[in-house]
C-alpha cells in the first residue's frame, strides 16, 4: 500500500521533471542464483555516467557497495514463507502475514515471510537499512520490499492458490497515506489486493514460486480459510530458564522437555509423534546496538562450525532490535519474537534416534556477527506441539 | 479424562471452547463482580448506598472490599490478552495455576492502589458537599492525562510480555512479576478514569462508560485517539449541569 503511494508520488516527480511518464518501481529478486545475491549496479556506482554524484549509493551501507554478492543464502530462502498455508495463523503459529493483533507496531511475533527474508536481507545491508526508523532512507530499501510484496503475490498464485484472510477487521482498517500529488488519503487493505485493478494497476512479470522455495508439499486450503480456526490447540511442551545472551560465537542452550500434557495432543496420539505440527518460539528477544542473524539448529553435533543442513530451523534476523527493546510511548520493550516450523527437523532427528525427549538442544550459530557495541539476549527458547 | 466425561458434538464443542480461551473463568469473576456491582439493593459486597466511600460511613475493609470487587469487574476484562499469553506459554497442566499467578500479582498492585485512593478519599472528605464539582475536576484531570506521553507509555506496556520459567517457584515468580507488571502499568493507564468513575454520583453508570471506554482504548483504538480524551471532557461537563 504504502509502496503504491510511494511509486505515484515518485512516478509523478519524474513526469514533473520532464522523465518518462511510465516510470514504475522496480523490484529486487535476490532469489534467482548466487550471482543476484548482490545488490544491483545502479545502487553501488559511485558516479552517474554525467559525472555527477550517484544520489542511489547510501555510503554508510555495512556490506555490498563493492558490488560482490553478499547476502547469506539461509536467510534468504523464502521456503519457510512458502511452507505456510494461512496467512494469519492462530496462537502460536506465525503464518505467512503473521498472528492476529490488534493495531500495533511491532515487537511481537513476525510473520514467516517479514522474518526471512525480509529482515535478514535488513541485516545483512546494514547502515541504514538496519534499523526501521532509518531504514527508507537507503533508497534500496523501496526494492527490496517491492519484493517483498512480489513474493506476497506469489505466495497467492501457487497451486493451489493461498488465500489473503477473509476477517473485515484487516480488510478494512484505514491507513492514513499520500497521493501522488500530496493530498492526504486514506486507504485499506481491501482496495489494494487486486494488483491489477485501480488504485496501482501493476502487474507482476514474474510471480513464480522462487526456486530455493520449490519442493514445498502443496496442500489445498479452501476458499475463505486465511485465518486458521479449527486446528489443534498449541501446547508448550519445554522451554529455556533464565535469559541468555548472544555472542558472535557459536552458543547452544538447553530446553528443558516435558511430556505432553493437555488433552487435546493426547487425543491424537500417535506413538512417538504425539502432534501434526512442531514449532521452535525465541521470545524475549531483546538488545541494543547494531542488530545480527542467528542460524538456529536443533540437536546438531557438537563442536561442528556450521551444522549439517538437516538440522537447520531457520535464521534469526534481529531488525527492529534496538527498538522493540525499548518501552516506550509507541512500544511495550518486550524485544522480538521469532516462530519457527520445525516439524520437519523434529522428524528427522526421531527418525535417526538423535532425539532425547528430556532435552532439546538449540544453536545459535551467528550468520551476521554482532559488530561492536552490540548487545543481543535471548528471553526464553521453547518448544511448541500443536 | 476426556473418555471418561459424557461425549456429545454441543459438550465437545464446549471444551474446545473451554481449552482454546482458558481465561473463561477470568471473565466468569468479572461477570459475577459485575452483577454485585450493578443490582439493585446491594449488599455490604456491592456498592452500598453509603457511596461514594467519602461520606465516612464506611469501614476501610469495606471500602477495600468493593475496590476489590470494582477491580474484578472492569479490569479483568482488559487482560484477557496478558492472562492468556501467560496459559499460552506455560505448560498445560499449570496454565490455570499460571493464570491465577498473575491476577494474583496484577490484583495485587491494584489493591496497593486502592489503600492510596481512601487515603486520598480521606483527605478528599470535605469536599463532599461539592461532589459534581470534584469529578468535574477528575474527570478532566483524566481527559488531560489522556494525552500526556506517561499515559501512551503506560498503554504501550499493556501489551508487555516476559519470559516464564517452565516449571517451579521461578515459574510462580516469573507469572506474579508478569502480573504485577501490568498491574503497575494498568494502574498508571486507567487509574484516574477508575478513581473519577468511583467518585461520581452516577458511579454505576460511570463505571459501565469507563469500563467500554477502556474496552474500546485496549482492543480498538489507533495511537493518538482523539475521541476518548474528549469524551472524557465530556463527561466532565455532563457532572456540571
Amino acid at each position: 500500500m504504502y509502496l503504491g503511494c510511494f511509486e505515484r508520488i515518485v512516478a509523478q516527480t519524474v513526469a514533473d521533471l520532464g522523465g518518462p511518464s511510465d516510470w514504475a518501481l522496480p523490484y529486487w529478486n535476490y532469489n534467482a542464483g548466487p550471482a543476484s545475491r548482490k545488490l544491483p549496479a545502479a545502487f553501488t556506482q559511485s558516479q552517474l555516467p554525467d559525472g555527477s554524484a550517484n544520489a542511489l549509493l547510501e555510503a554508510n551501507r555495512d556490506n555490498g557497495n563493492n558490488g560482490q554478492p553478499f547476502l547469506g543464502a539461509g536467510g534468504l530462502n523464502p521456503k519457510p514463507a512458502f511452507k505456510e498455508t494461512q496467512f494469519a495463523a492462530g496462537a502460536g503459529v506465525s503464518g505467512f502475514g503473521g498472528p492476529i493483533t490488534n493495531f500495533r507496531h511491532g515487537g511481537g511475533p513476525f510473520g514467516t515471510l517479514e522474518n526471512q527474508p525480509h529482515n535478514h536481507v535488513h541485516v545483512d545491508i546494514g547502515g541504514l537499512m538496519s534499523d526501521p526508523d532509518t531504514a527508507a532512507l537507503d533508497p534500496i530499501f523501496w526494492l527490496h520490499h517491492a519484493n517483498i510484496d512480489r513474493l506476497w503475490e506469489a505466495w497467492l498464485n501457487t497451486n493451489p492458490p493461498h488465500n489473503n484472510p477473509p476477517n473485515s477487521n484487516w480488510l478494512s482498517f484505514k491507513f492514513d497515506l499520500h497521493d501522488a500529488k500530496g493530498k492526504a488519503v486514506k486507504l485499506k487493505a481491501n482496495d489494494i489486493l487486486k494488483t491489477k485493478l485501480a488504485p496501482f494497476y501493476y502487474q507482476y512479470d514474474d510471480i513464480s514460486v522462487p526456486a530455493d522455495a520449490k519442493g514445498v508439499t502443496a496442500r489445498v486450503v479452501p476458499r475463505g480459510a486465511g485465518i486458521m480456526e479449527e486446528q489443534p490447540i498449541p501446547e508448550m511442551v519445554g522451554a529455556s530458564t533464565g535469559p541468555a545472551k548472544l555472542a558472535s560465537q557459536t552458543q547452544t542452550l538447553a530446553v528443558k522437555l516435558f511430556p505432553v500434557s493437555g488433552p487435546h495432543l493426547r487425543k491424537l496420539g500417535i506413538a512417538g509423534a504425539p502432534f501434526r505440527k512442531a514449532y521452535l518460539h525465541v521470545e524475549n528477544v531483546r538488545g541494543q546496538g547494531p542488530p545480527a542473524s542467528y542460524d538456529i539448529y536443533l540437536n546438531a553435533p557438537e563442536g561442528a562450525s556450521e551444522p549439517p543442513e538437516k538440522f537447520y530451523v531457520g535464521t534469526a534476523a534481529t531488525f527492529g532490535l534496538r527498538r522493540a527493546s525499548i518501552g516506550n510511548e509507541r512500544h511495550a520493550g518486550s524485544g522480538l519474537h521469532f516462530t519457527f516450523d520445525v516439524t520437519d527437523v523434529v522428524n528427522t532427528l526421531k527418525s535417526e534416534e538423535r532425539w532425547n525427549p528430556e532435552e532439546l538442544r538449540v544453536t545459535f550459530v551467528p550468520s551476521r556477527k554482532p559488530s561492536g557495541g552490540s548487545e543481543i539476549e535471548v528471553g526464553r527458547v521453547s518448544l511448541y506441539y500443536r | 479424562v476426556s473418555q471418561k466425561l459424557p461425549s456429545t458434538p454441543a459438550l465437545d464443542k464446549l471444551r474446545r471452547l473451554a481449552m482454546a480461551h482458558p481465561e473463561w473463568w477470568m471473565l466468569l469473576f468479572s461477570a459475577t463482580a459485575w452483577f454485585f456491582l450493578l443490582r439493585s439493593g446491594a449488599s455490604c459486597c456491592a456498592l452500598p448506598s453509603a457511596w461514594p466511600p467519602w461520606n465516612g460511613k464506611q469501614a476501610g475493609g469495606t471500602a477495600l472490599l468493593d475496590w476489590f470487587i470494582m477491580v474484578v469487574a472492569m479490569m479483568l476484562p482488559l487482560m484477557v490478552i496478558p492472562v492468556r499469553v501467560t496459559a499460552f506459554r506455560s505448560l498445560w497442566r499449570r496454565r490455570h495455576c499460571a493464570m491465577a499467578t498473575f491476577l494474583c500479582g496484577y490484583v495485587g498492585i491494584w489493591m496497593a492502589a486502592g489503600v492510596l485512593s481512601l487515603v486520598l478519599l480521606a483527605f478528599l472528605r470535605e469536599f463532599q458537599t461539592h461532589a459534581h464539582w470534584l469529578t468535574a475536576a477528575v474527570f478532566l484531570v483524566a481527559a488531560a492525562w489522556q494525552i500526556t506521553a506517561l499515559k501512551r507509555r503506560c498503554a504501550a506496556a499493556c501489551h508487555l510480555t516476559r519470559p516464564l520459567a517452565p516449571v517451579g517457584w521461578r515459574a510462580q515468580r516469573d507469572c506474579f512479576c508478569f502480573g504485577a507488571e501490568h498491574g503497575f502499568y494498568c494502574v498508571g493507564n486507567c487509574g484516574v478514569l477508575m478513581l473519577a468513575a468511583m467518585l461520581s454520583p452516577l458511579h454505576r453508570t460511570m463505571m459501565v462508560l469507563a469500563t467500554l471506554l477502556l474496552a474500546y482504548e485496549r482492543y480498538r483504538a489507533r495511537p493518538h485517539e482523539r475521541g476518548i480524551p474528549s469524551m472524557l471532557g465530556l463527561l466532565a461537563l455532563a457532572h456540571l449541569f
